[in-house]
């Protein structure tokens, strides 16, 4: 009789240890998907959505199926930190990724560190979110200061493109800050004379005035920072209209890169360099066969969000598979902490590795993809299309420079 | 008898208060209790100048941003603990508080409303723009708390009981202060000035001086309150603690509540913070709609406020026996 009780008994510990195993493995993302910023939180969730469906078609981690928890954080830090609260110890999921927005993700990280859960930011930029020493929070995307990487490298590089002087303009949100700091940096660093250093609020209605500033000061390059569309379209009209001649106009952030600039400015946007965000190297045909696929599921191509949010699932799969999981939560996430930080893999956003290294502004990262210098590059406007032109390992067609001039 | 039934409810709250962590062992549940307590304090602030001096402010959101860059500025910069920075927050709300109000006290109405709508917007572009002191758009971050001990046992800064204890003496606070205005002369001044300001005036009460009295007690509580958000949340930017989003919802819990009553902030509170986060569990895609079309409700059938109308049930019945 004891027997049979102990059997049995052990026959339930195993079923037990047997359909803990068999549990899904969860992955938390608070995202915005309600308020301003809905249409990014669906992109990534598009993005999860069919990382997940691969692999787990494909047998999962380890045996076992991966499952996406997205919270809505409506754009609003306090409520960033709710969900990833929430996530954490509610829904007890083992890693954290998503965010979106800098505000949201730093946040999630402060809330991950304290939580000890590991956290992989996929898009937000913020360089402070990886140089505060937070050692449960791991970055694969380029922040900030990184952007212009790709610029750095083209006029150190390309025959005698290293401008005579430069003028940066740029908007004063955190993100048109940094990279208008970071790109300042780069030129002072080379010796360039900096002749106009230029902030504007965000949708400003005229740019007149600045670009008659600027004009005065003639510079060779005119480096433009813009997060909105609208500000990206009229700095380069105004500054066209106000007839600026300069070798290169090089645009940065996201208003830059979008298809309602070409068709807005038309033959204005010809020639203008965009260093927009990275979304893996279209040479490549593994990242090529992705854009394919996404569009055929989705019917949209995906650009730097669905990317990162993609290459993000897989990043933590390879860890996931890695890590010795148990049972125990806190033993789980640390184990998962530690195969990040083993992390060296390559996903159609490009290869990944963690590390501790100074960024080009000085400040110390944490965790931060060792590889992303090379995760930046530069764009050119041809006909109204967008391609890459540099550096030539990623580039889709030959780039044109100086700027010819009109008569 | 009369003292102790005035009382028995606020000693009852406070009991309650001091219970939900002895009780409550879940954390998430005490970080929403924690927000339903801050936003208590934020809708009480409002509620002084809103509710009992009938003036409507749109920026409250400036006092708040004052007081969570006090309290983490002298925290980061100065070494100065929270809980000295908190009160410090409150107090430099009231501070600026001081020339906002003797300017827009000037106007009237929606006037009134409208100019300190502006005033939020230049206290955001202050916050952005002043970047030795504000860091600007990168903001300030608290990456550690300082080591406190209470009577010899150390306070864990990673566990939520040391904040929902700052909340709550916050909030007892806040509703004190409420309570106080209520029954004091000011109280009287201020209910007589939101009926009709020039029949105020005419039977002699400084209708300037007692508003810009109000509106600082209002700044100081609100300060406080986003010294605590620093505290708690850990990061400060401008967006985050200046947007106009933030007025808006001080407003929303002080009329959901019940204007002009001492508990109402705190029903408004439980209301909108927790039954927000309920819906939102439940229904992923449309619960705005459903807060939105909840804000509509209480304001076309219950414009008293949710505990204005409870308030009514009982007098009303009190007075038919």
């Amino acid at each position: 009789m004891k027997r049979l009780v102990l059997r049995s008994l052990a026959a339930i510990g195993v079923l037990a240890a047997a359909t803990a195993m068999a549990q899904p493995i969860k992955i938390g993302a608070p995202q915005p998907m309600t308020g301003p910023d809905a249409p990014f939180g669906d992109k990534f969730k598009k993005a999860y959505g069919m990382a997940i469906e691969e692999i787990n078609a494909a047998g999962g981690v380890n045996g076992r199926k991966l499952e996406i928890v997205i919270e809505d954080h409506q754009a609003k830090n306090q409520l960033a930190a709710t969900v990833a609260e929430k996530l954490i110890t509610q829904e007890k999921v083992l890693v954290m990724t998503g965010g979106r927005a800098s505000g949201q993700a730093m946040e999630i990280a402060s809330v991950s560190q304290r939580l000890k859960t590991p956290y992989l930011v996929d898009h937000p930029s913020a360089d402070m979110i990886t140089t505060k020493g937070f050692e449960w929070v791991f970055r694969n995307n380029p922040t900030g200061s990184i952007y212009p990487a790709a610029f750095q490298d083209f006029i150190t590089n390309y025959p005698a493109a290293m401008p005579k002087s430069a003028a940066v303009v740029y908007d004063n949100t955190l993100f048109g800050k940094t990279i208008g700091g970071a790109a300042i940096k780069i030129l002072k660093a080379k010796g360039v004379n900096v002749v106009a250093d230029e902030a504007y609020p965000v949708n400003t209605l005229d740019f007149k005035p600045t670009m008659t500033k600027v004009k005065g000061t003639n510079p060779d390059y005119v480096l433009l920072v813009a997060v909105a569309t609208t500000d990206a379209i009229l700095l380069t009209r105004h500054a066209k209209e106000m007839g600026l001649t300069p070798r290169a106009f090089v645009g940065f952030g996201g208003g830059f890169g979008v298809a309602d600039y070409a068709t807005q400015l038309g033959p204005l946007a010809e020639n203008v360099f965009s260093s927009a965000a990275w979304s893996g190297n279209p040479n490549d045909p593994k990242t090529k066969a992705f854009y394919d696929k996404f569009h055929a599921k989705y019917g949209i191509w995906p650009h730097e969000h669905e990317v990162e949010g993609y290459s993000a699932i897989y990043i933590l799969a390879d860890a996931l598979k890695r890590a010795k999981l148990t049972g125990n939560l806190d033993a789980d996430r640390d184990a998962i902490r530690k195969a990040l930080l083993a992390t060296d893999m390559v996903t159609v956003f490009g290869k990944v590795k963690f590390g501790n290294w100074t960024g080009p502004t000085g400040d110390p990262f944490t965790n931060q993809n060792v590889y992303s210098p090379e995760h930046s590059v530069m764009a050119q406007w041809k006909a109204g299309q967008l391609l890459n032109v540099w550096p030539k390992a990623f580039a889709e067609t030959a780039l044109t420079f100086p700027e010819p001039v009109k008569k | 008898m009369k003292l102790a039934r005035r009382f028995l409810p606020a000693l009852l709250g406070v009991a309650a208060l001091a219970a939900i962590p002895l009780v409550v062992k879940n954390s998430f549940f005490l970080h929403v209790c924690i927000l339903v307590l801050m936003w208590t304090v934020l809708g009480a602030a409002w509620n002084v100048l809103g509710g009992f001096a009938g003036q409507v402010s749109f920026g409250h959101a400036a006092l708040f941003a004052v007081g969570a860059y006090t309290t983490i500025i002298l925290y980061l910069k100065g070494g100065l603990a929270p809980w000295w920075g908190i009160p410090l927050g409150g107090l430099a709300a009231a501070v600026v508080s001081l020339p906002i109000g003797f300017l827009c006290f000037r106007l009237r109405g929606p006037y009134f409303s409208l100019s300190t709508l502006a005033v939020a917007e230049i206290v955001k572009l202050v916050a952005l723009n002043w970047e030795s002191v504000t860091a600007g758009s990168v903001g300030y971050l608290i990456t550690s708390l300082p080591p406190l001990s209470i009577l010899g046992a150390s306070v864990n800064w990673e566990g939520k009981v040391p904040f929902y204890v700052a909340a709550a003496i916050l909030t007892v606070i806040a509703l004190a202060a409420t309570g106080w205005l209520r029954s004091s002369r000011i109280g009287a001044y201020l209910v007589a000035i939101r009926e009709n300001e020039d029949a105020a005036e005419a039977v002699g009460i400084d209708t300037v001086r007692t508003k810009a009295l109000t509106f600082a007690l209002s700044a100081f509580l609100a300060g406080m309150g986003g010294g605590f958000y620093a505290f708690y949340f850990r990061y400060v930017d401008p967006d985050a603690v200046a947007g106009i989003g933030l007025s808006m919802e001080m407003v929303f819990i002080a009329v959901v509540g019940g204007l002009g009553t001492v508990g109402g902030p705190l029903v408004g509170a439980v209301f909108l913070t927790a039954v927000a986060e309920l819906v939102r569990e439940r229904f992923q895609a449309g619960h705005l709609i459903f807060y939105g079309l909840f804000m509509m409700l209480v304001i076309r059938y219950m414009p008293e406020g949710i505990w204005g109308r409870v308030r009514k049930i009982i007098d009303g019945k009190k007075g038919g026996s």
